[in-house]
């Protein structure tokens, strides 16, 4: 199956994507294992900040990201927008 | 705090690296970050292969971590293709995976993560069972199996799939239940008002429309639906089948898309005994007012979540997960978040 946005509501194509490559893939998980490193050694205290900050974000824009989630997958918007803000 | 010989004897919860997460498309946002949250606040970091039909979704996942001030390299999305995950897998550096999907899906990930003894969470499928008693509140129960049923167009792995009702409230219950299924608004999913969109794709109306034919010829009875509708899109009619018989599609497979199946039992036994005849096990709505009856299905349905008197839901602060083929781990809640942790035994003499 190919990487892409298809609208399941008209079964158009939006927009395909291309797999990463084998390089790229260890570049990732080469920052995966660098950032493990980091990230051990901070409090839970820190951690919760970003995480309270990414939920108040997704609160924030959830039209915005519920708009892709009903383009990629025909979701209701009212639905979309509800797991957006959950 | 463990009382033992020692001067101190304890246990510490310590996070044990980057995690691979593959997740299914029905749930694009709630899914990753059911499994994202979690991780990342036990101190992991996170690698996303998402379903192939949301790389929107992942990219703007990967983007809002970082813009929460999250450092480079702690959630990253992966756009790759199923048949590159055996070698994420495979590469030491990833120490665990979690993959919420199909039973297909999740041997392959299990196989993969067991050969290289990695700890795996699975999340898969649900032929949930939703029992009503005559005891219950019978319109609230038709009411919420409606909507149990189609949340998410009928494509959640937690809707209710198999409506399990008591021989006395049964006729009543059938007719309420069709009504409001052939009631439903269907429709474009940017109109606030649809209650039904499309499935995601055009496979799986045909193969649902496949499974439905082959249950109606196995003897079961149409109440209404069972067709696909001609929308442009990849719409399904809501469905409701009876008299299901053993061994059909219905009676054992998940159906993922609009369509119920209704059973009557004549007691609780035999409710208990149809809602436990598949080989799924994720989670349960039972309605009934009865306390012995409640206690009966609390500890007797073959399910990882029993809710009663109320729709199978995931909350953020109680574990969410199944038992049998419906996979093993839970996500969430204490426990969900130590499923990603080393469990530390200290001995200090």
């Amino acid at each position: 199956m190919p990487i892409a946005t298809i609208n399941p509501a008209t079964g158009e194509t939006l927009k395909t994507f291309q797999p990463l490559s084998a390089g790229e893939i260890e570049k990732k998980l080469q920052l995966a294992v660098a950032a493990f490193r980091a990230e051990r050694k901070t409090t839970f205290a820190e951690r919760a900040r970003g995480m309270n900050q990414a939920a108040e974000m997704l609160e924030r824009d959830k039209n915005k990201f519920a708009h892709r989630m009903t383009l990629e997958r025909g979701k209701p918007y009212k639905a979309a927008v509800a797991e957006a803000a959950k | 705090m463990v009382e033992t010989g020692a001067r101190k004897s304890f246990i510490r919860y310590l996070p044990i690296g980057p995690i691979l997460a593959v997740m299914p498309w029905n749930f694009p946002f709630w899914q990753v970050i059911r499994f994202a949250a979690p991780a990342l606040m036990a101190g992991n970091v996170g690698l996303l292969k998402h379903a192939s039909n949301v790389p929107q979704c992942a990219l703007a996942l990967e983007k809002l971590f970082r813009d929460a001030g999250f450092p480079e390299g702690v959630f990253q999305t992966l756009l790759i293709g199923s048949q590159q995950v055996d070698a994420i897998l495979n590469d030491p550096r990833v120490v665990a995976a979690t993959l919420t999907g199909s039973e297909q899906a999740g041997i392959q990930v299990g196989v993969g993560a067991a050969k290289r003894i990695k700890k795996v969470v699975l999340e898969l499928g649900g032929s949930d069972p939703f029992i009503v008693m005559p005891s219950a509140d019978l319109d609230a129960a038709v009411a919420t199996a409606v909507e149990a049923r189609v949340i998410n167009n009928g494509q959640s792995c937690i809707a209710a799939k198999r409506f399990i009702i008591a021989e006395p409230i049964a006729e009543e219950f059938e007719r309420k239940f069709v009504a409001r299924m052939q009631n439903l608004r269907v429709g474009d999913p940017f109109d606030e008002k649809t209650e039904l969109g499309p499935l995601a794709s055009a496979d799986a109306v045909t193969s649902l429309d496949a499974d439905v034919q082959q249950t109606i010829q196995a003897g079961a009875k149409l109440l209404t639906g069972s067709h696909p509708l001609k929308l442009p899109g990849n719409y399904y009619a809501p469905t409701v089948l009876t008299n299901v018989p053993k061994g059909s599609p219905a009676y054992s497979e998940e159906f993922f898309g609009p369509v119920a199946s209704i059973f009557r039992v004549k007691d609780q036994d035999e409710a208990i005994r149809l809602a436990n005849d598949v080989r799924f096990g994720l989670g349960a709505s039972a309605w009934t007012n009865d306390d012995r009856e409640r206690e009966r299905f609390i500890n007797e349905l073959e399910a990882g979540m029993v809710f009663v008197n109320k729709m199978v839901a995931s909350d953020t602060r109680i574990p969410f997960g199944g038992v049998k083929q419906s996979g093993h781990g839970r996500e969430l809640g204490a426990v969900g978040i130590r499923e990603f942790m080393n469990a530390k035994t200290v001995w200090i003499a």
